[in-house]
């Protein structure tokens, strides 16, 4: 471990802006071997379909870490077709609340997601689901936890405002 | 209405059957064969609604849809099910907006008339109003005719007419004994859904339910995904069978020989379990991946159900409930549930998400994208019809890629549509 690193003090509203900034960037950078490497060893990413869900329910997303490799091998190195064209995407964080935590290796960090995202192609033929921007909102809630000297993602739960309605296509990162 | 609304159309050459099976790209993209559809097969045929394990207890209920017409299945005091149309007699208002619940009563919120929950109409505020008797006349929410449960699957049929349950069933009712049949008691129960809408029309998902073919390819990067994370191998041939019935039923058959590792254990004793319980060679010919279409809208796939939601000619959601077996070890359910939920062939998120189901649901985007205005004018359903195998009692059988399922679909949807 770099023994520069402060291990022992709690995280920061600093440091928990600029993590949700830079998975931000990553996901619409597209650079998901790098948000891979956000999460901790054992990391969940969550997208419940409902507000009571439990983890083995069904939910939109709930993938391991072995669940989010492959999920990132689809989208990345295979011609994965309900990402042909692949989204854009820009993800906008705000309302951010951080849980002073005493402890110094967990911490709790909420905010609110806006997203927008939209498949580009052929407009002048109307591609039906294409090149129409859509919304998805929702809640965040981050619980993190120091790893290997540095603040990782132990749980990304992401409670969209419509969890619970049939959804089109979400083969992308919110 | 249909005839009206396009006077040259010719509803018996929508499909045609000679030496290719042909379908009119009108059925896929008209908004007055859509509205003929809602009439004249959902609201004439056998239509599932839920499932009796969704409403346990007396007074539980869920809404549903049989077609386009919202309808509140219900379970009264009494324990006895109804398919009631959640329309209210008065003003037409819909009277219940909750998904499940437990209600003895229903009350309208414009004027207050109340239904109890076997749809007969209970009180009329200010009954003065009117002269005496006058809500007995109107009886109360209108109600389904006909209803039939099987395996505790509820169906209504909003027409007097027509095949009974038993007849619409057909020699279907084998692969559906074979399917509940993997709970030794024959019970299931359902589980919290999978939702997902698609910018498509309806049958295009009941056609790709059964659909063996399409799978090498538009699932390729899904396969390719499997096969890198050592979790599958690449298929050779065309190993299992397509069915087809009378009434529009199909069914696709293919061998279970894609387990993942950490969940091969838990089926081999599950495979055990159902060869003690019914002899190894009925355990045999039960424990295949079957996915079996009722037609019109209605599908038992891998452990779970799905149910097709007609929106607008253009516009579907899907639903899938991943079901419980009861009579079943603990750790055989985890596993299935992990199958369902968790495993890539199949995973989180059904078809909005999940690396496979959500490839299907961009195929039938296209194809709407593909047919909005286009001069082709019939699209081909011709894989296999040269080797259909016709038994005595009217079961089809076809090799697994073969379009038989989806010719079974349009064979019934031709006779309901024009008769």
């Amino acid at each position: 471990m770099d023994p520069r690193i402060d291990t022992m003090s709690s995280l920061s509203r600093e440091e928990a802006e600029a993590f949700v900034y830079q998975e931000c960037q990553l996901l619409d950078e597209r650079r998901l071997d790098e948000w891979l490497t956000l999460f901790t060893e054992d990391g969940i990413y969550w997208i419940p379909s409902s507000d009571t869900a439990r983890p083995e329910d069904t939910s939109i997303m709930y993938d391991d870490p072995l669940q989010r490799k492959k999920r990132v091998h689809q989208l990345l190195r295979e011609v994965h077709l309900a990402q042909t064209p692949p989204s854009r995407t820009v993800h906008l964080v705000s309302n951010l609340q951080f849980d002073p935590d005493p402890s110094p290796s967990e911490a709790t960090v909420r905010c609110n997601v806006l997203m927008a995202e939209i498949r580009p192609a052929d407009h002048a033929t109307g591609q039906i689901g294409l090149n129409s921007p859509r919304l998805l909102a929702g809640h965040c809630h981050y619980h993190l936890r120091r790893e290997h000297g540095r603040w990782a993602i132990a749980m990304k739960k992401v409670l969209l405002i419509d969890r619970d309605l049939p959804l089109y296509n979400i083969t992308f990162i919110i | 209405m249909l005839d009206q609304a396009d006077p040259e159309m010719d509803l018996r050459a929508l499909v045609e059957e000679s030496e290719d099976f042909t379908v009119d790209t009108r059925v896929y993209t008209s908004p007055a064969i859509f509205d003929a559809e809602m009439r004249r097969i959902f609201l004439r045929t056998w239509v599932y609604v839920g499932h009796e394990s969704e409403i346990p207890n007396p007074g539980d209920f869920r809404t549903s849809a049989v077609g386009r017409v919202p309808v509140i299945v219900t379970r009264d005091q009494t324990g006895a099910f109804h398919v009631l149309v959640n329309t209210c007699r008065h003003r037409g208002t819909v009277v219940c907006r909750e998904e499940r619940g437990n209600a003895r009563f229903f009350q309208c919120p414009y004027h207050n008339w109340l239904y109890r929950n076997d749809g007969r109409l209970v009180q009329i505020p200010d009954s003065s109003g009117y002269p005496e008797g006058w809500a007995g006349r109107i009886g109360g929410l209108l109600e389904a005719p006909r209803i039939a449960v099987l395996y505790g699957m509820i169906f209504a049929n909003f027409s007097q007419a027509g095949p009974s349950f038993d007849e619409y069933l057909g020699p279907l009712r084998r692969y559906v004994e074979y399917w509940f049949g993997h709970s030794p008691t024959g019970r299931v129960q359902v589980l919290a859904p999978f939702r997902a809408s698609y910018p498509g029309n309806w049958k295009l998902q009941v056609e790709n339910s059964t659909d063996g073919w399409h799978a090498r390819y538009v699932h390729e990067s899904a396969l390719r995904t499997m096969h890198h994370f050592g979790t599958r191998s690449p298929a050779v041939g065309w190993p299992g069978a397509t069915r087809a019935f009378p009434s529009g039923h199909g069914v696709l058959e293919r061998p279970r020989d894609d387990l993942p590792p950490e969940v091969q254990p838990q089926f081999e004793s599950f495979r055990s379990l159902l060869a003690e319980t019914y002899g190894a060679e009925h355990a045999e010919a039960m424990f295949v991946r079957r996915q079996i279409t009722l037609f019109p809208s209605f599908h038992l796939m891998e452990f779970k159900f799905r149910v097709i939601q007609p929106v607008a000619v253009d516009q579907t959601v899907i639903y899938e409930f991943p079901v419980r077996l009861e009579g079943v070890p603990d750790d055989v359910n985890a596993a299935i549930l992990h199958r369902i939920t968790r495993e890539i062939s199949i995973s989180s998120g059904g078809p909005v998400s999940s690396f496979v189901n959500a490839d299907d649901v961009e195929a039938f985007a296209r194809v709407q994208s593909g047919l909005a205005d286009s001069p082709v004018e019939r699209i081909y359903f011709s894989r296999g019809l040269h080797r259909e195998v016709i038994a005595p009692d009217g079961e089809r059988t076809g090799e697994s890629s073969d379009e038989l399922p989806q010719r079974s679909i349009y064979r019934e949807w031709r006779r309901l549509m024009h008769e």
